[in-house]
């Protein structure tokens, strides 16, 4: 959990308490970035149709354990160079997690992408680089002085045979002092010409089984015949090659886990073991080594890949890690190898979908991250426009620059919903910080009415209180984005009769300060305001007004003041008050003018 | 020697890279640079060495951090040694390269609101001049010995983007709504000395600018929507050349220092683009190479668009040159170090 809350603090204030995921952690943030680049390049790979084929697939693969691996090795750096106990706990315990993840990740690799026909040497190949002790172990015997006395000699040795790696294990049994008795030399002879099943090899199945055969046949033969003797430990290592269960149980504790025991006595017992026999074969050898009962979520989930029971894996995982990297990924790339099984009510596309929706809903609990959690919803086709929608618009904006990175995030996935609603958010912290221009632009951008009302409305009661217009340089050029309500609108055009004043053309100032009164676009609270200045106007002469414009403006004032009492409305400003001096001095110019205009009518008649 | 690439890792979304130009005279390609991250629980401005002991590795090293209290939205540099940095809380920082980094001096939250702080979101030096532009609209202008700034423009009303001198005394601002102006530090009034729009009866803004180094009235502009738009500051009512650069916003162009003809742009779709002038050869030998930028219809026939680094998921926010040594960095938490980039 997120840090203590002392109760001092908590009267005041509300948390949110949130788990702290491993995808947080610095190092653990490497992975998240780089995966996100090996992702999208496999989904472009893959292309709107899903065709990809399986080298490409592997390729991808191989690359999500390459990221992997180098976050276990920078995790490991990490947890060696911490200061406290617990730091380096933390960190071993988040390497080892990520250990086991790439153990089974691999173990999937071989049996839904690979799927080869001899499927035991992949799975040999697995345990080599999962296991690499027997190497390690040879190598600290090879370093002491004697070394074919070194009490870890014939461990060394059966684990080198356990993983098949006949060439090292003769260079070690040619240093044994031993080596030139009859016993060694027939021994080595057997090892020697071993036949091996390997992937890649010319050899059809039924011949090697055929020169398998022989092979054992051999061995057994000259064992009867007392050739090895003399030689308790070759004896057993000449059990072990021919696959005698006893000789695995006097060795059983060579083994770190069942399933590299398994694939060991396998590869001496049923070396072309098909894939479909596997599943079998492996819960019988866990239930003999270790018992059902003792299955922790390791076991289980090898078991299943064994079974080839991708929803047990998927399930498996999901419960024990605290984020969904593993089964997102994982999902995706087993779904574009078509080996995505479908759940009962939900089909494998649903599946890989759910998953990445998941992984992205955690990237998004991140103060950071979530930019990366946006493009995983881009390969949701069903839920993911929705959920980037319902998420962006709770991303909090602290700059500009967020907001507009949002935005375009949006329009390039046609959210204009979000666009708006950004643009709406962005408009209202501008008016709380008294940027009403700004106020203004991002209401015009998200043709919000309302909003651009209000913050119309602002600009108008800042002109009454000082007497000049804020945010000139924004007013003069917003064009057409004048039109995204009629107050702007009216703002502007106010803006416009301003400019037209100053510049002395009173008679377009004049027929513009009609027009907004006439058309009603004011608002009313604002009448006083420019009945006033159309006050001096009035005292031209020759009369800017004609007659018709008089009576215009008098039927406004009369309304004005048979509406004034009973409107509730409160005067945002003393200028919009209109009393009885105000009304006198306005009826006063609007009678002289008139009367101005009836002696000019006169003349020109 | 081949162009190299080297992608680096570092947990923190990256905002502006900044090469620290080499102080000897004849060494052209710079060893160290800084980074400074944004939109993080905890933001920091970090030194990286580029240069390690051994030939065969060229992974940067990272030499020192400093943790910083808000996104960091800006880094100039004022001479070879010490540099600014503008913050998301309206602070400036200037800080010094001493083996390790170290903040000198902070010009605190001198961009503001009515009661809340604004982001600081440029800062530009032309020495002893140093001016820094916020979302408040604000143009601040700073000497490095004054505790406060000398003197402060209510430039805009809305967020300003982008500056750049122009000349000793001009500088040159692109705000959000693509308003851009030019101002005379001089001046007592409040009032550009020119102002025009980016694009006529729309609303792009301006997200980046930049001068060309040798040419100071020449002024590349960068849109939301990934135009390039390049200015004559001795008329500049209109714009030179318009080109495409990109479908997305164009988040920083960096002329080359030296080769001031050649151009680099980052842009919001994640693609860092190294504009390769054709011509360049023939032109400097007829005495045009001046006016490449100036030329108008350059678009097609003039320029050679090479893409540095194939295109990567998220935006590239800042990207730099010196010499033949690239950095860009961005929003998928890595910079990429690129070396004998070929001219």
């Amino acid at each position: 959990m997120a840090g203590p809350v002392s109760p001092q603090t908590c009267k005041k204030k509300l948390y949110t308490i949130s788990w702290e995921r491993t995808l947080y952690n610095p190092f653990v943030r490497k992975l998240v970035n780089e995966s996100c680049g090996a992702f999208t390049s496999l989904q472009i790979k893959a292309g709107t149709d899903g065709q990809i084929s399986s080298s490409e697939l592997i390729k991808s693969s191989h690359q999500y354990r390459c990221i992997m691996n180098a976050c276990i090795e920078d995790l490991n750096q990490a947890a060696d160079l911490a200061n406290s106990v617990e730091s380096n706990q933390a960190l071993q315990e988040m390497s080892e997690i990520f250990y086991k993840a790439e153990l089974v990740w691999n173990l999937c690799e071989i049996l839904y992408l690979e799927n080869p026909l001899g499927i035991l040497p992949h799975l040999l190949e697995w345990i080599r680089i999962h296991f690499p002790n027997a190497v390690e172990e040879t190598g600290t015997v090879l370093a002491s002085p004697n070394p074919g006395l070194h009490e870890s000699y014939w461990k060394a040795l059966y684990g080198l045979v356990f993983q098949l790696r006949l060439e090292s294990a003769t260079k070690l049994l040619r240093i044994h002092p031993d080596f030139q008795s009859e016993a060694f030399q027939s021994a080595y002879e057997l090892l020697k010409k071993m036949p091996v099943f390997s992937a890649n090899s010319t050899v059809s199945a039924p011949e090697f089984t055929f020169r398998w055969n022989h092979w054992k046949e051999e061995c057994e033969s000259r064992t009867q015949a007392g050739d090895f003797f003399e030689s308790k430990d070759l004896e057993l290592l000449l059990e072990i090659l021919c696959g005698k269960e006893e000789a695995f149980e006097k060795v059983g504790d060579h083994f770190e886990t069942w399933y590299q025991r398994m694939i060991t006595q396998l590869t001496f017992t049923q070396p072309t073991i098909g894939t479909l026999s596997l599943g079998d074969e492996a819960e019988q050898f866990f239930a003999s080594l270790i018992g059902l009962d003792d299955l922790t979520s390791l076991d289980a989930t090898l078991l299943a890949v064994l079974r080839r029971d991708t929803r047990k894996v998927i399930g498996e995982m999901q419960g024990v890690l605290d984020n969904s990297w593993f089964t997102a990924h994982l999902a995706d790339l087993l779904y574009h190898a078509g080996a995505l099984q479908s759940f009962e009510d939900i089909n494998s596309l649903q599946l890989r979908e759910t998953l990445l929706r998941d992984y992205s809903i955690c990237l998004f609990s991140h103060q950071s991250l979530w930019s990366v959690g946006v493009l995983y919803l881009d390969h949701c086709p069903n839920v993911g426009s929705a959920t980037l929608e319902h998420l962006l618009t709770r991303l909090p904006c602290q700059s500009e620059m967020k907001a507009t990175k949002i935005i375009s995030l949006a329009e390039r996935r046609k959210l204009t919903s979000v666009v708006t609603s950004v643009c709406r958010v962005m408009g209202r912290r501008a008016l709380a910080n008294r940027r009403l221009g700004a106020a203004v632009a991002w209401a015009v951008k998200a043709q919000d009415a309302p909003l651009a009302t209000y913050a119309a409305d602002a600009v108008l009661k800042s002109y009454l209180q000082d007497s000049d217009f804020t945010s000139t340089d924004l007013l003069d050029s917003l064009g057409a984005g004048l039109l995204a309500s009629d107050r702007l609108a009216f703002l502007g055009k106010y803006r416009e009769f301003h400019r037209l004043y100053n510049s002395n053309d009173f008679h377009s100032a004049a027929g513009l300060l009609i027009s907004l009164i006439s058309s009603r676009i004011a608002p009313k609270y604002f009448w006083t305001v420019l009945l006033m200045d159309a006050l001096p106007l009035l005292e031209t002469n020759p009369p800017v007004f004609t007659s018709e414009q008089t009576y215009e403006l008098m039927q406004s004032l009369q309304e004005l003041t048979s509406s004034f009492q009973d409107d509730a409305e409160i005067n945002p400003h003393p200028n919009c008050q209109l009393n009885s001096d105000k009304t006198m001095l306005i009826t006063l110019a609007l009678s002289r003018n008139l009367a101005k205009c009836f002696v000019q009518q006169t003349v020109c008649d | 020697m081949v162009e190299t690439v080297c992608a680096k890792f570092v947990s923190k979304k990256i905002r502006k890279v900044r090469w620290q130009r080499p102080a000897a005279f004849g060494r052209p390609n710079p060893e160290y640079f800084v980074a400074g991250s944004w939109d993080d629980e905890q933001n920091e401005v970090s030194l990286w060495n580029t240069v390690s002991p051994d030939e065969q590795n060229n992974d940067p090293i990272q030499v020192s951090t400093i943790p910083v209290t808000s996104d960091v939205n800006d880094i100039s540099f004022y001479d070879t040694s010490n540099f600014f940095v503008a913050l998301g809380n309206g602070t400036i920082m200037m800080v010094r390269i001493d083996k390790k980094l170290e903040v000198v001096h902070q010009w605190k939250d001198i961009h503001h609101f009515k009661s809340a702080k604004a982001p600081a979101t440029g800062i530009v030096c032309q020495s002893p001049e140093i001016a820094s532009i916020g979302e408040d609209g604000k143009l601040n202008l700073m000497r490095i010995n004054q505790d406060k700034p000398y003197k402060t423009i209510d430039a805009d009303s809305c967020s300003l983007n982008a500056a750049v001198f122009t000349s000793q005394n001009e500088i040159f601002t692109g705000n959000s709504r693509g308003m851009i102006k030019l101002w005379d530090l001089r001046s007592t009034t409040e009032k550009p000395v020119q102002s025009t729009s980016l694009a006529e009866d729309s609303e792009v803004g301006v997200s980046s600018m930049e001068r060309n180094p040798f040419q100071g009235h020449i002024v590349a502009v960068g849109g939301y929507d990934g135009m390039l738009t390049v200015y004559d500051m001795r008329k500049a009512q209109t714009p030179v050349t318009v080109m495409e650069a990109s479908d997305s916003c164009l988040n920083e162009l960096r002329f080359h220092p030296e080769r001031a003809d050649h151009l680099f742009t980052a842009s919001e779709s994640g693609a860092v683009w190294h504009w390769v002038p054709m011509g360049a050869k023939t032109a400097v030998s007829n005495g045009l190479s001046t006016n490449l930028w100036l030329s108008g219809d350059l678009a097609t026939q003039q320029l050679n668009i090479r893409e540095i680094l194939p295109s990567l998921p998220l935006a590239v926010n800042s990207v730099d040159v010196c010499g033949e040594s690239l950095i860009c960095g961005g929003d998928n938490e890595a910079f990429y170090y690129v070396s004998n980039v070929v001219f």
